[in-house]
């Protein structure tokens, strides 16, 4: 069912790396599940909407006011690695 | 370039100028402190929701409805998915299917009209910065509502296509919805152009020119790349499509990314925030509530009489327009106040002195000076001191004038007494007046206006000169 | 174990003191937690601490009501200021977050104290909490066999007396289906009924926060107490919460039902229908009219699930990438270094999603798979709603067999989702649906379920307080 590669496409879109093996069992597993949902591509559904949303009488729109938010150690305490109040990630390969 | 023709279309990006941001309650602030302005939300924490900005929405319907776009019934938002540091969901919200205008038709000055296909709500990215150990990341500007406004293919060459991005401009100064300072990166272009031979219609592949932030560059990124691309026609090559960058110092467009290596955005609907209809009536509010336009305050300023470099001065700059507007509704004549406001006030404005958007002064007090220098009560030079006077410590023409002791010197004799003073003081000029040189006469008036500080019209000073010496 | 109420009432006639309550729950953690997992980080001291606050309040005169000083317990997804919270995935590690969900803001503010976070299949993906990146819990009842999942963690607590009750999250069964699989009810509720706001979103067009309790009156004050609209989060219904006690107190017995026979199938063991039969058929004793009604499309609605919940996630967990939060794998540039974090950091399951789910919405087969199943979610749940014009309410099985063991299905995902094929329904239609535990079979608990109308959660709670009293005959 899934064409061979697919994996390994769908990983660098995703960005996952994946272990030796693992491409393979998860091409065997994705075939297994689109095989199945085959009978759901089968049903003539062209006329029927689509429904994205089941909310109802859901919240409005916010109005326009700002209000301060976290304070930078509070928002990227987290963070692997900072340069001052930035956020510092890895360059980029263009730049080399 | 003769046997081209360029076909040109525009995707300009205007970050707005509202309190909030788009999609959270952090300040829409430029110029904090790196990650000032962050929460949650705009940092893509797990857990945290969008809430939308209805003062964003309704910014796009203005823009909409001045670029003369139809505004969508029901509109919705999409998530454009991404990876990239500064942009911390992993996807942007922007909108794919449902834009909220569509189908507007805007006039480029001096150029022809231009289709829009969209203007559709989004949110921007933060800010990143290569630094030598890696990059990094201002989230102060990630999630700042912004606006895309797509362009029909109509531009046919750079000149057109850059005045078609400064009308943009324009229109969004003129709404209020942007402060659209280039030199803060609030507007943004991306271009796609390609060539083909003068008079066929085949659709040659395009290559799409990212993220220029100045007239300049997206002129000179367009003209270069018309000729890249007809030197490739010419040696019977193929242009690829792809996605190109500007280096400005170095006046070359370079590849970036070729289609084959296009990203899959996979777009979907945005499950976190609902579709939401567009109130007919509030549009219409909204559309009744637009100020005057770049395109129609022009069309009135050339009805008016004024000459079209001023009217395009006048026309670009709301503070200068309704100045202008004020001044003439307190019965200024407008050619006059056009050569005011281009001339004086125009050349104080370059120098900082004075601000159209927060003047020093009423602008009724323009007209005010005019019905003073109309009646006699002020001489030419005595109105420049005024309006210098004005800029500098705002007050009323009257109090300028009494304070500045510029009113005019009605005793003749007073005058004349003035004339004698300065004829006696230059005996050299009066030499050279008496064997002719008609020439100096300027500089005895001149001398005339310095004693009495331009309370003598120079026709009136002139007249006395020359009575003086022809007895 | 007490029930909250029981617990409450006791409280309030000072047998009992809050740090009471704890130190049992407590005991009962200490005593049980080795073999059955269901935590994922303690608060001994913190829950403590709060009980003593709680127990100053009420002799004070100054108790918050129901909730005061009753030991909870929070499913590892919902975010907890200050307190570790992890989605039992490692791409996390030991984020602190920096505020709390609203469902807990809630339970805060009416002084429950939380005793722990419980353990779920990572980021909610999985029916038996197998698939946690800290190992999996067991069923209290049957420790060989699972509790079911993704929030087993919660289930296991409350079934095993560690706390009065839990919250967990749903997105295709996680609540209902732990609960039928422990014995305890559970409730998912109509989507945006509670604020999913600092819910850490596995497919945000599917998940709600839901509760585990004892018994149906005890899930009705849980759920008043969590539920109700909230700027913070759109999606969240704006309309005032109907009093669900009330309904709880007036029962079912003036309703209607129908059990669709699409709910009684061969893939569902014949003891589990046996079962829905005798209770269905209590109900008839008990005035409940019972109708004829049909959803033909139900046996699609597992496919379109398998499409849509992923196609979310792999956009909901693009957000996990090492830099802002959870550890960064170093790599020659971002580019590796955003594989390795999420190649290192997602489970296998979790991966298996999200390619799945980057594929359905990929180009050129958006429309054969996202849209296809959006379609699909249109029609059932107009099935749904012209069902519920000839019934009140639903009565099904919540799961089509009883816990399976540690390890059945873990080889075999197409096995491991049909543990949902009952529940996922409500899940894509947005209703309000209950797992009531009904008459073991062979010694394992096994779950009624009950759906009813779009936020008409007050129907449900009052079939529910039916069915919870014929069952247990």
């Amino acid at each position: 069912m899934a064409e061979h590669g697919l994996v390994q496409r769908l990983a660098a879109l995703a960005r996952l790396e994946l272990a030796e093996g693992e491409a393979d069992r998860l091409e065997r597993d994705l075939g297994a599940i689109l095989e199945h949902v085959e009978r759901l591509r089968a049903l003539p559904l062209r006329d029927v909407g689509a429904t994205y949303w089941t909310a109802e009488a859901a919240q409005g729109m916010r109005e326009d006011v700002s209000r301060s938010g976290l304070d930078v150690e509070d928002g990227l305490g987290s963070a692997a690695a900072r340069s001052g109040r930035y956020l510092l990630v890895p360059g980029m390969r263009e730049d080399a | 370039m003769s046997d081209f023709a360029t076909v040109i279309g525009l995707e300009v990006h205007i970050e707005l100028q509202t309190a909030s941001k788009m999609f959270c309650s952090c300040p829409n602030h430029f110029g904090d402190p790196p990650n000032t302005n962050i929460c949650p939300v705009c940092l893509g924490l797990p857990g945290a929701l969008p809430r939308p900005n209805a003062a964003g929405v309704d910014a796009a319907i203005r823009m909409a409805l001045a670029l003369g776009c139809k505004v969508a019934d029901r509109s919705k938002f999409d998530r454009k998915n991404y990876f990239y540091p500064d942009l911390p969901k992993g996807y942007q919200i922007s909108q794919l299917d449902e834009p909220i205008g569509s189908d507007g038709l805007v006039e480029v000055p001096g150029g022809g009209s231009v289709r829009i296909v969209r203007v559709q709500l989004e949110e921007d990215a933060g800010k990143l910065q290569h630094e030598a150990q890696g990059a990094v990341v201002d989230f102060n500007r990630a999630g700042v509502p912004l606006l895309e406004i797509v362009s029909a293919p109509d531009l046919r060459s750079p000149q057109e296509a850059r005045a078609y991005w400064e009308e943009i401009r324009r229109i969004a100064l003129a709404l209020g919805i942007s402060d659209a300072r280039m030199e803060e990166g609030s507007v943004r272009a991306d271009a796609n152009i390609s060539i083909r031979p003068v008079g066929s219609e085949e659709l040659n592949p395009r290559v799409e020119i990212k993220n220029m932030n100045s007239f300049r560059f997206l002129e000179r990124a367009l003209v270069y790349e018309a000729g890249r691309q007809a030197e490739i026609y010419r040696q019977g090559g193929r242009v690829g499509q792809e996605t190109r960058g500007w280096d400005d110092p170095r006046g070359v467009t370079f590849s970036q990314r070729s289609k084959e290596e296009a990203e899959d955005y996979r777009y979907f609907p945005e499950p976190d925030l609902l579709p939401f209809a567009i109130d007919r009536q509030h549009v219409e509010e909204l559309r009744s509530s637009l100020p005057e336009l770049p395109s129609g305050r022009r069309r009135r300023l050339l009805w008016l009489g004024l000459p079209e470099e001023q009217v395009r001065l006048i026309a670009e700059s709301r503070g200068r327009t309704s100045f202008f507007d004020a001044a003439m509704t307190a019965g200024g004549e407008a050619t006059e106040l056009g050569k005011w406001i281009c001339g004086d006030l125009g050349r104080l404005e370059n120098d900082g002195r004075f601000d159209f958007e927060e003047p020093a002064f009423a602008p009724e007090e323009l007209a005010a000076l005019l019905k003073s220098l109309a009646e006699g009560d002020l001489t030419g030079p005595g109105a420049k001191q005024v309006i210098q006077r004005l800029a500098q410590d705002g007050g009323t023409v009257r109090a300028a004038i009494a304070e500045l002791g510029l009113g005019k010197m009605d005793d003749l004799e007073a005058v004349r007494a003035e004339v004698r003073q300065v004829l006696e003081e230059q005996p050299k000029a009066l030499a050279d007046l008496r064997a002719g040189k008609q020439q100096v006469m300027g500089f005895l008036v001149g001398q005339v206006m310095r004693r009495t500080r331009g309370r003598v019209a120079p026709d009136v000073a002139s007249r006395l000169i020359a009575e003086e010496v022809g007895q | 174990m007490e029930s909250l109420y029981t617990a409450a009432d006791r409280l309030e006639r000072g047998e009992t003191s809050s740090e009471q309550l704890v130190r049992e729950a407590l005991d009962r953690v200490a005593s049980r937690e080795e073999e059955l997992h269901a935590f994922l980080t303690l608060l001994p001291e913190g829950s403590l601490e709060d009980a003593k606050e709680s127990d100053k309040r009420r002799l004070g005169g100054h108790r918050r009501g129901l909730f005061d000083g009753i030991p909870w317990a929070a499913k590892d997804n919902l975010l907890t200021e200050g307190v570790r919270t992890t989605a039992a995935s490692k791409i996390l590690g030991d984020y602190l977050p920096p505020y709390s969900s609203t469902a807990v803001r809630r339970l805060d503010e009416q002084g429950a104290v939380l005793v722990g976070k419980t353990n779920l299949d990572e980021f909610a993906m999985g029916s038996s909490t197998e698939y946690s990146a800290y190992g999996p819990s067991r069923n209290p009842v049957d420790p060989s066999r699972v509790p079911g999942g993704s929030s087993g963690g919660s289930a296991v607590a409350v079934a095993a007396g560690m706390c009065h009750f839990a919250l967990g999250s749903e997105t295709g069964g996680s609540v209902r289906q732990p609960a039928a699989f422990c014995g305890v009810v559970g409730v998912k509720p109509s989507y945006g009924r509670v604020s999913r706001y600092g819910l850490i979103a596995f497919a945000s067009s599917l998940d709600q926060i839901g509760t585990l309790t004892r018994d149906v009156r005890d899930a009705a004050a849980v759920l008043g107490a969590i539920a109700g609209g909230d700027p913070m989060d759109q999606t969240s219904a704006a309309s005032p919460v109907p009093d669900y006690l009330a309904a709880v107190a007036e029962g079912g017995r003036e309703l209607s039902f129908g059990v669709p026979p699409e709910y009684m199938r061969e893939g569902v063991a014949p003891d589990v229908r046996a079962e829905v039969e005798r209770v269905a058929a209590a109900l008839e004793r008990q005035g409940m009219r019972r109708r004829e009604v049909t959803l033909p499309h139900t046996e699609y609605a597992l496919d379109a699930y398998y499409i849509i919940a992923p196609a979310e996630a792999s956009s909901n967990l693009s957000r996990f990438d090492g830099m802002r939060y959870g550890p960064r794998a170093e790599g020659q540039d971002l580019v590796e270094s955003y594989h390795r974090s999420r190649g290192q950091g997602f489970g296998p399951e979790v991966k298996r999603r999200i390619l799945l789910g980057t594929y359905v919405l990929s180009a050129g087969y958006y429309d054969t798979y996202y849209l296809q199943a959006q379609r699909l979610r249109t029609l059932l749940r107009q099935e749904f709603l012209r069902a519920f014009e000839q019934v009140d309410v639903l009565l099904t099985p919540t799961t089509p067999t009883t816990a399976f063991r540690l390890g059945e299905h873990t080889q075999d995902p197409l096995a491991m989702y049909m543990a949902d094929a009952l529940t996922i329904p409500a899940n894509l239609a947005g209703l309000p649906a209950i797992s009531v535990p009904g008459r073991p079979i062979g010694g394992l608990p096994v779950g009624l379920q009950v759906m009813a109308p779009p936020l008409r959660e007050d129907l449900m709670f009052a079939a529910a307080a039916t069915v919870e009293e014929v069952a247990a005959r």
